[in-house]
């Protein structure tokens, strides 16, 4: 009964705070070394009303002293299945894949996010304040969404969405019942879907101007129609999971000839065809930064992609594969740092980078964004450096999860049985 | 090729000097000094004797360590390019296959091996697979240049054996329409008692008259049992470890790690007890129910009650890193003593190799890893890895080796 109340006890406070805009949240913390994510840092201070950052800087003073730690917008993952399965291989906790994703364009993540999910929360207390979260499997998989790593809800946890329609190029599209067998039969599908489902006519003006009327006879579009339209209206970004160079020609090639506003998942090859990506603007949300040149599709793949991407002017986020590691981005993008990207590059790509494709108010902590943010002992990219705490929204939130409760009840010396 | 390497890259003696040395067995010397003569180390300290003949390395800003050590690869058993074709880590045809040898399968020229040389790799030990309870026989190679594994054996090295439970072979033997035999963790328990017994029962038989026909599985049976080689159990819950114990008292033989233990840090004392050890994964979990306990402090927790803690790669990618993967044990609370040595010394004693290598002291192998800032520094890399003395990886000449071609 004991550990039952008390369990109540810490999910209910738990709960409480991570409802952060259910509450007034006007903060001031200084001295501390602050990375604004864009690249840019400051000394000094932040301060916080109704949740967004309204002054950062060395004018900033009082409050909280923070006593000169790091303070940073938390890693926002480009790209990642986060709260769509809590165990890898139970398939009964997956939800990241339906029908084998073949052609799905209705089907939406936030429908299948869990806000609760036992991953979300140890993400979080690694560091992790927000995820573009990517349905995943054969040729369009569904619908994307930003979201926090915060809020009981998918209401308060949602950032935006839908936030683009994932396709799968290459191996990626291949596969799944009834999907396409090879690389021809990809881009052929999915030029086939865009031809398809044209981008219709702007809505109809105001009374009094003139303006083309629908049809008498038409009927209101399907869930799946919608989602293409926006994509054909550039309402929506196409997100191509691709890695292999040729692969990323095919997505350059797709988001010309349809007028899509196109992004790269994956892109373990995009430096052997950086100039072209550079030059069509698509930016890539790539990673993870380890992808190995273990297999064909990922022959040139190297530790210099993202020292490359930058150097030729590639706009670019991190992401990771899995949910569960996510915690490691930091360290990944400091691997990038050793093989020559410029360390306020790599803070970019792993805070505000991502979100700002998406013209969102996260992931930078200058005024007017979201008032999220985690403090660290250190330089967030060194393996050794811990998240002491962190905020949404301007509440500080718990560290604790999972793997905390499991390591405060083991560490004594005799641990604790209830 | 070996032989040619030598030629143009060993000098009989050299002295790494200005270096800041990290021996793991002491604390470290910081501008300090390794002699290296023949292949081994010579002399270790803040000043020795450089003999006049020897070659002098100035490596002043760089951080000089023991060749790291990974006690769980599958290079070479799954070598790179990913392919069906190239699966040859899981002899999955029966349940016990203590008769095969990962090094029968061994691709010498698997291009994730001079990447793992870059990674500042000297030793690893290749695992068959988990999907046997039973599954096979260890290889303990130096990363010697190679096109076969002959040049690549540790001369010495005792001989090892893959073993696991839980829900890999549960998984793999679990199809009863299938005719499988074992469905629960209460069947891999009989089924491990039951070989251990035929065992013991055809040595028996062996000693009467009309003796049955030597059997390569039951000899090597007997070997476990008589602690002629060492076991690596494959493992992750407290409940598949306290059984494995149970079966391995009741025939009276040793576990010398267990592989993976996300869970150890539940049962440190029981570990301690037994005289296990156990090689981990930095932080990994939630991939299988039985990852879904694990915490990142468990080498710490399970370091702290006493046993010996390796860090382990599993993968030829983190094999890469094992370096940034052991740095990563700081934040969880490990003290950068134990870390560093539980990517050297500690995989060393869990192999029974480490009066060879696993730290820079005189007479040991000359296994070395010079990095240009300390090996927990994510900003550092590795820029030469010597083994027995002999330069094998360089980056000024090699840059980070291909992949897949």
């Amino acid at each position: 009964m004991v550990s039952v109340s008390r369990r109540a006890l810490l999910v209910g406070a738990a709960a409480l705070a991570l409802a952060p805009r259910a509450r007034a949240s006007t903060l001031t913390l200084s001295n501390a070394r602050i990375l604004l994510g864009d690249g840019t840092e400051v000394r000094g201070g932040i301060s916080v009303e109704n949740g967004r950052v309204t002054a950062v800087g060395p004018a900033v003073t009082g409050g909280e002293d923070l006593r000169g730690g790091v303070l940073y917008p938390g890693v926002y993952l480009s790209g990642a299945p986060l709260g769509l399965w809590e165990v890898d291989l139970e398939a009964s906790t997956h939800d990241d894949t339906e029908a084998g994703g073949t052609n799905v364009p209705q089907a939406r993540v936030i429908d299948a996010y869990n806000p609760r999910s036992a991953v979300i929360d140890v993400c979080r207390t690694g560091g992790i304040l927000g995820a573009l979260v990517t349905p995943s499997g054969g040729l369009l998989a569904g619908q994307a969404a930003w979201m926090r790593t915060f809020g009981d809800t998918v209401t308060d946890a949602l950032i935006a969405a839908p936030a683009g329609l994932c396709f799968g190029l290459g191996a990626a599209g291949k596969g799944g019942p009834g999907g396409p067998t090879s690389r021809m039969g990809v881009a052929m599908a999915i030029r086939d879907l865009l031809d398809a489902n044209p981008a219709p006519p702007a809505p109809a003006p105001e009374k009094g101007k003139k303006g083309k009327e629908p049809p008498k006879d038409e009927k209101p579009p399907t869930g799946a129609q919608a989602a293409l339209h926006a994509l054909r209206r550039r309402e929506t970004k196409a997100i191509f999971a691709a890695e292999r160079a040729s692969d990323l020609l095919v997505a350059i090639e797709l988001a010309a000839a349809y007028d899509l506003d196109a992004v790269i998942l994956g892109g373990a090859e995009a430096h052997l065809v950086a100039k072209e990506l550079a030059a069509a603007k698509v930016p890539v949300l790539l990673g993870p930064v380890t992808t190995q040149p273990n297999s064909f599709d990922t022959r040139e793949a190297t530790y210099e992609t993202a020292a490359r991407l930058h150097a030729a002017g590639v706009p670019f986020a991190f992401r990771v594969g899995g949910p569960h590691n996510a915690r490691d981005l930091t360290t990944e993008a400091g691997i990038a740092v050793a093989y020559g990207l410029p360390w306020a590059a790599a803070i970019a790509a792993l805070t505000g980078n991502g979100p700002g494709f998406w013209k969102l108010k996260v992931g930078q902590l200058h005024p007017g964004f979201e008032a999220s943010f985690v403090l660290t002992d250190g330089d967030p990219l060194q393996p050794r450096t811990r998240v002491l705490r962190h905020w949404g929204q301007g509440v500080e939130l718990p560290v604790a999860d999972r793997q905390t409760e499991l390591y405060e009840r083991f560490r004594g010396p005799k641990p604790v049985l209830r | 090729m070996w032989l040619t390497l030598l030629a143009s890259a060993h000098a009989a003696s050299f002295a790494i000097v200005h270096a800041t040395v990290l021996p793991v067995s002491g604390p470290p010397i910081p501008d300090g000094m390794v002699l290296v003569v023949d292949g081994r180390i010579a002399a270790v300290g803040p000043v020795v004797t450089v003999p006049p003949d020897a070659e002098i390395l100035d490596a002043k800003g760089m951080f000089l360590m023991p060749g790291i050590i990974d006690i769980h690869s599958h290079m070479g058993v799954y070598p790179w390019p990913d392919a069906n074709a190239h699966g040859d880590g899981n002899e999955m045809v029966e349940a016990f296959t203590p008769r095969v040898w990962a090094g029968d399968a061994f691709d010498a020229e698997d291009p994730a091996i001079p990447r793992a040389r870059a990674g500042g790799v000297t030793t690893i030990q290749v695992l068959p697979g988990s999907a046997n309870l039973i599954g096979g026989q260890s290889a303990v190679l130096k990363l010697r240049p190679a096109v076969t594994i002959e040049p690549m054996l540790f001369a010495g090295a005792p001989r090892g054996i893959k073993m696991a439970v839980g829900e890999n072979p549960k998984r793999v033997y679990g199809d009863v329409k299938d005719g499988d035999q074992i469905l629960t963790r209460m069947g891999l328990a009989a089924a491990l008692r039951a070989e251990f017994q035929s065992a013991l029962d055809y040595r028996a038989a062996r000693a009467r008259p009309n003796p049955p026909p030597k059997d390569l599985d039951k000899e090597v049976l007997l070997d476990v049992i008589d602690d002629k080689i060492r076991v690596h159990l494959h493992c992750y819950r407290t409940h598949d470890i306290d059984m494995f114990f149970r079966v391995a008292d009741e025939f009276g033989f040793k576990v010398a790690s267990l592989q993976h233990a996300l869970e150890a840090y539940k049962i440190p004392d029981e570990i301690v007890a037994h005289g296990a050890g156990i090689a981990t994964f930095a932080d990994w979990w939630g991939f299988k129910m039985e990852a879904w306990d694990a915490i990142p402090q468990n080498a710490a927790l399970v370091s702290a009650a006493g046993a010996r803690v390796a860090i382990h790669s599993d993968s030829a990618s983190h094999i890469q890193r094992l370096n940034l993967e052991a740095a990563k044990m700081l934040r969880y609370g490990m003290t950068e003593a134990d870390a560093l040595e539980s990517i050297t010394l500690d995989p060393a004693r869990m192999l029974g190799i480490d009066a060879r290598v696993g730290s820079i002291d005189v007479g040991k192998d000359a296994d070395l890893a010079l990095f240009d800032a300390h090996p927990f520094d994510v900003y550092g890399k590795v820029q030469r890895t010597w083994i027995d003395g002999t330069l094998v990886y360089d980056r000024r000449t090699e840059g980070t080796p291909d992949g897949v071609r």
